[in-house]
């Protein structure tokens, strides 16, 4: 049981300066650049590929992405409310950052909303039956095209994705800014503001439960207009806290080379955020593995072709890589009590498990598309998938970094800090 | 077995586990090895103090879990594929989906009877009879609410009176003897 | 809402960080063991326990009764037929076993999440789980009809007509995963009395007290590495028993969820079954902690804080069960199936749709409305009543899962209805009546708190610092 050697045996005083260390500017800058280099590199590709398509399918992914960390971040902001816990006081004020960086979030969905009818089939056919006699649609597509098309059309989905935005907007705006208050306000008894931020973050995890699922089926699930997974939204649920929550950690470990994460950093709360990690990694695996299993099982015509469509023609490495990086790689190395409380390799986790993410993004989203349904194949096209998603997330990084620099990293008023700066236990 | 006579060690009575540690860590320092805390309730911080840092039981569990996994998953694939093969609603034969489910839980069985069994086994437990049963202090505290370090007698730096000395600057509720 | 007032004399708050305290102060390594204990080690049996145990055995009485007589006439006592052909014995096995569930929970997810407030009734939670086992695990068993035959049904094993089970079916499934439960949990509650048998041994008075105690403690002396190993091993049947009690709610999903009938086959039915088996659960540990805190006088450890944070588990887990009801009735839509959208017109406004209002009712509408009010949640009698409402609403849950999924199927030449026996009624009461003696004479017998858990809970157990004086000056 190594004890870090800064852990001394007397509490710990927190540095005067709680702001961001001045290392995130050079990472602001970094990313920026990177942001810049794929987005070149994605411009290059579309004009080899003589095509957007490509580029508008991996815009999906970076967007999807970008905005799991935007809202996923800002979910595990209020479910850390509503738990409490003192892992809280470490990831509070970089998970306000991410939701700040919903603004954002939303200017990278217009090219989604704007070009919808060359991502989605149901915005791309105005009129089924005709598309059914010419050959371009299947039976099943155009009675589902049909059947659908109160909910499946442009108007109801813009309407859906403002007001998705709106609510989410208005929670950042409520939480950061209550946040801000709570740390000047020394008169309130403690209690005053565990009860506000409870009942704020109560409704709040609800409401981002429903609109979550609602936005997912519009951008995702809706690609296949024929296919449905009442699980779908849990899915993204639970796959948005697996990438947000590595992405925290991944921010407080590495600002935790420098103050004030240095001082409350301990092995202890790090060790509870691996644990919480693991949590996550399995129940994406469950949800995963118990829709594929009640489908595989169930082999209907009318469900069945989606997973087909992904494990066919080569689509079956993907989802086996899948399987390996999403669920395998970090079970194995989260069950070693020693990796979760070692910094370095925590961190490392974490980048796989974004990049596994992105991966399992990459397998829900092309084979939607008829070229590469049951036919996995190069083109230029698919290389987009490589930069484009790296540019968006580059460019949020930025903002992100930027946001974390707004400040102070510690939220001081909250009955926890005494305990944080209390001598490290063994304790696992 | 022959039976065992004499003295097992001293055994000296704490009222709080703070006093226990600040014991139990001196006597480990000035090269005691054969010595036990006994506590109430699980005290870490006293077992690190005797040098007790790590355990083998996660081994033993992980290994058992492995076990559990690849006795289920065989008998499965086996009774499905070679010794009963029948055709059910068209899925094949070898059903690795299905046979997860049944695999996982026997892999949680496994693992779960042998950190149970592990543990206790290496506690060399069940034991009927300790010596430390025939103190009436230990019998009276060492379950609710006292702390005891015992200096075993095997440890080549024991010595009746010396030992006891030592564990009287402690400042102890008391020291006694312990006989088998 | 939040206020401003807080009042500052009262002692079940804890003025640092204005939390309710989960343990009222002033309590000794001494005072808990001696109050938790006392209450077995009495030779005098309060009365109330002996008017409960003549209650509870006399109902239990009534299932030896129908199951003697389901074995005597076959299983066409009870109300099954086509088209229902799954009834109350499939709805009793899966109510019962998600009652056991929040047990598991309570031991093992909040162990894992350091939530030492679960100290206080994980113990007596994890026999609710063990004795609401026995009772769901007998329904599949007696609904086989001749249970002495389902040996070679359901176990593998090298038998003269050279037949091995069906490794596809998920009833096949069921069977590993209530017998892993069932094993685990026996071993983990075990694992967990250990140390307390020691403790009643010890103060135990009497020569069989003293000799029962003694045995079943293994011998136990409390030495600190015995307790690193003890300690690791909790550790790891929490972390397996987390996966597991998921896992045995979701393969019980899948008995549905893996057939192809509208109403059954959908992918939600794993998370939200295991949402609704913890929140049936909770509301059983509610129905239990309520009265016996106010029975033998445990409200000081048993606290407030108890209650409101199970009503808080139960509001989660309630949301997830109301999306889970939420995507089904959206999907029947999306689907663009008319089979789906059938199933769920007739489930809610057919024949049999008054189920599904109660349903709607006891679990969405009276527990989700109110739960949110802190003053609800922290009244105990309020929480008592509304874990019976919620256990009602569990039971119609599966009772609608069941039957309006069954009732009128693809053809309407074969529709029918179902109308449950006294027999099936006879033998569900009688497992209530099974599930309260067993629960009594755990009462009776065994400390159902935790006590070295709670040692570890009080303000003397914190080791102070060098630093600090370990005496008075001049000590």
């Amino acid at each position: 049981m190594a004890h870090a050697p800064e852990h001394g045996h007397h509490a710990r005083t927190l540095p005067a300066n709680l702001g961001a260390p001045a290392f995130v500017n050079g990472w602001r800058r970094r990313a920026l650049i990177v942001g810049a280099v794929f987005s070149a590199l994605s411009l290059l590709l579309a004009v080899l590929d003589h095509s957007i398509d490509h580029l508008l399918r991996a815009w999906l992914l970076g967007f999807m992405i970008c905005f799991g960390f935007a809202v996923g971040g800002m979910a595990l902001l209020m479910v850390q409310y509503l738990t409490g816990g003192k892992w809280g006081l470490l990831v509070r004020r970089p998970l306000e950052a991410m939701s700040r960086t919903l603004p954002l979030v939303f200017l990278y969905f217009l090219p989604i909303g704007i070009f919808a009818k060359k991502l989605y089939l149901w915005a791309a056919i105005s009129n089924p039956a005709e598309a059914l006699k010419s050959g371009l649609i299947s039976a099943a597509q155009a009675h589902a095209i049909a059947f659908k098309r109160p909910m499946l059309n442009l108007t109801t989905m813009w309407i859906t994705t403002i007001a998705c935005f709106a609510i989410w907007g208005f929670y950042m705006w409520r939480l950061n800014s209550l946040s801000l208050q709570r740390d000047s306000d020394t008169e309130s008894p403690v209690h005053y503001w565990t009860q506000k931020f409870e009942n704020l973050s109560g409704p709040g995890v609800v409401i981002y439960s429903l609109t979550l699922t609602a936005g997912v089926i519009y951008w995702v699930m809706s690609l296949d207009p024929t296919w449905y997974s009442s699980v779908y939204g849990l899915l993204f649920l639970v796959g948005q806290g697996y990438a947000a929550l590595a992405l925290v950690i991944l921010t407080v470990l590495t600002l935790a080379k420098g103050e004030p994460f240095k001082t409350i950093l301990r092995v202890t709360e790090q060790h509870d955020l691996g644990k919480l990690t693991f949590a996550f990694v399995m129940l994406n695996i469950y949800l995963a593995f118990s829709q594929f299993l009640i489908i595989w099982s169930g082999n209907l015509p009318e469900e069945i072709p989606w997973y087909l469509d992904r494990i066919r023609g080569g689509w079956g490495v993907v989802i086996t890589l899948d399987f390996l990086f999403h669920w395998l790689v970090p079970f194995t190395l989260l069950l070693s009590r020693d990796l979760k409380r070692n910094r370095k390799r925590l961190i490392f986790v974490c980048q796989w498990m974004i990049f596994a993410r992105c991966w399992d993004m990459f397998w829900l989203i092309e084979p939607n598309f008829p070229d590469a349904r049951r036919n996995l194949h190069f083109s230029f096209g698919i290389l987009q998938y490589a930069a484009v998603p790296v540019a968006l997330l580059a460019f949020w990084s930025a903002y992100y970094f930027f946001q974390l620099q707004q400040r102070p990293l510690v939220a001081v008023n909250d009955p926890h800090l005494a305990e944080i700066l209390e001598p490290d236990h063994a304790h696992a | 077995m022959a039976q065992i006579e004499g003295t097992y060690g001293l055994l000296a009575e704490f009222d709080t586990p703070t006093e226990l540690i600040a014991a139990a860590k001196a006597a480990y320092g000035s090269g005691w090895r054969r010595l036990d805390c006994y506590t109430p309730y699980p005290v870490e911080e006293a077992a690190e103090a005797i040098g007790f840092h790590s355990n083998r039981v996660s081994l033993v569990c992980l290994i058992g879990g492995l076990m559990g996994l690849a006795a289920m998953f065989g008998l499965e694939t086996w009774a499905s594929v070679l010794a009963y093969p029948l055709n059910i609603g068209g899925r094949p034969l070898y059903s690795w989906p299905a046979f997860i489910v049944p695999a996982y839980e026997w892999t949680i069985l496994f693992a779960g009877l042998s950190a149970a069994f592990g543990m206790l086994a290496m506690n060399g437990l069940p034991a009927m009879y300790h010596p430390l049963f025939n103190s009436p202090s230990f019998r009276n505290g060492a379950t609710t609410d006292k702390f005891f370090l015992c200096l075993e007698a095997n440890d080549p730096k024991f010595s009746l009176s010396e030992t006891k000395k030592y564990l009287e600057n402690f400042g102890p509720l008391s020291v006694v003897e312990v006989d088998y | 809402m939040a206020t401003k007032n807080v009042p500052v004399n009262d002692p079940m708050i804890d003025p640092a960080t204005g939390e309710l305290r989960v343990i009222a102060p002033g309590h000794t390594f001494k005072s808990v063991t001696e109050k938790i204990s006392r209450i077995v080690l009495t030779s005098h049996t309060p009365l109330g326990w002996f008017g409960g145990f003549m209650v509870a055995s006399s109902v239990a009485g009534i299932l030896m009764v129908a199951v003697t007589w389901l074995f005597l006439k076959g299983t066409g006592i009870w109300a099954i037929t086509q088209p229902v052909a799954w009834g109350f014995a499939i709805i009793n096995f899966v109510w019962w076993i998600g009652i056991g569930h929040a047990g598991t929970l309570i031991s093992a997810i909040l162990l894992l999440f350091k939530q030492s407030w679960r100290n206080s009734i994980n113990r007596f939670a994890e026999a609710m789980t063990l004795f609401a086992v026995v009772c769901a695990g007998m329904f599949p068993i007696i609904h086989t009809g001749r249970p002495w035959l389902a040996i070679y049904w359901l176990f593998p094993y090298p038998n003269t007509m050279n037949l091995w089970p069906q490794f596809r079916s998920p009833l096949m499934w069921d069977v590993f995963a209530v017998s892993t439960y069932a094993i685990i949990s026996l071993v983990f509650w075990y694992v967990g009395l250990i140390p307390d048998l020691g403790t009643m041994r010890d103060r135990s008075q009497t020569r069989a007290g003293q000799y029962i105690y003694g045995i079943f403690s293994l011998g136990w002396r409390g030495s600190v590495r015995h307790w690193m190993r003890y300690e690791s091993a909790s550790l790891l049947l929490a972390g397996l028993a987390t996966p597991l009690v998921l896992s045995v709610h979701t393969v019980i999903s899948f008995d549905f969820a893996v057939a192809v009938l509208a109403g059954w086959h959908t992918t939600i039915f794993p998370p939200y079954f295991v949402a609704g088996a913890i929140y049936s659960g909770f509301a059983m540990v509610i129905t239990l902690a309520v009265p016996i805190r106010k029975f033998y006088g445990l409200e000081d450890l048993i606290t407030i804080r108890h209650i409101d944070n199970m009503a808080k588990v139960m509001l989660a887990t309630g949301f997830i069960v109301a999306y889970g009801y939420g995507m089904e009735v959206f999907m029947a839509w999306y689907s663009a199936s008319k089979w789906e959208s059938f199933m769920m017109w007739n489930r809610m406004h057919g024949p049999m749709g008054w189920s599904y209002s109660v349903l709607i009712a006891c679990n969405i509408v009276i527990p989700l409305c109110t739960l949110w009010f802190r003053k609800l949640r922290r009244n105990p009698l309020f929480m008592f009543l509304l874990s019976l409402v919620v256990n009602t609403g569990m039971w119609f849950e599966r009772f609608v899962i069941v039957v309006t999924s069954l009732y009128r199927d693809y053809l309407p030449s074969s529709w029918g209805t179902y109308r449950a026996t006294r027999w099936d009624y006879a033998t569900f009461l009688g497992t209530l009546g099974l599930f309260t003696t067993l629960f009594l004479l755990f009462i009776r017998f065994l400390p159902m708190i935790p006590m070295s858990e709670i040692r570890i809970m009080l303000p003397q157990a914190k080791i102070k610092s060098e630093a600090e004086p370990l005496h008075e000056a001049g000590d």
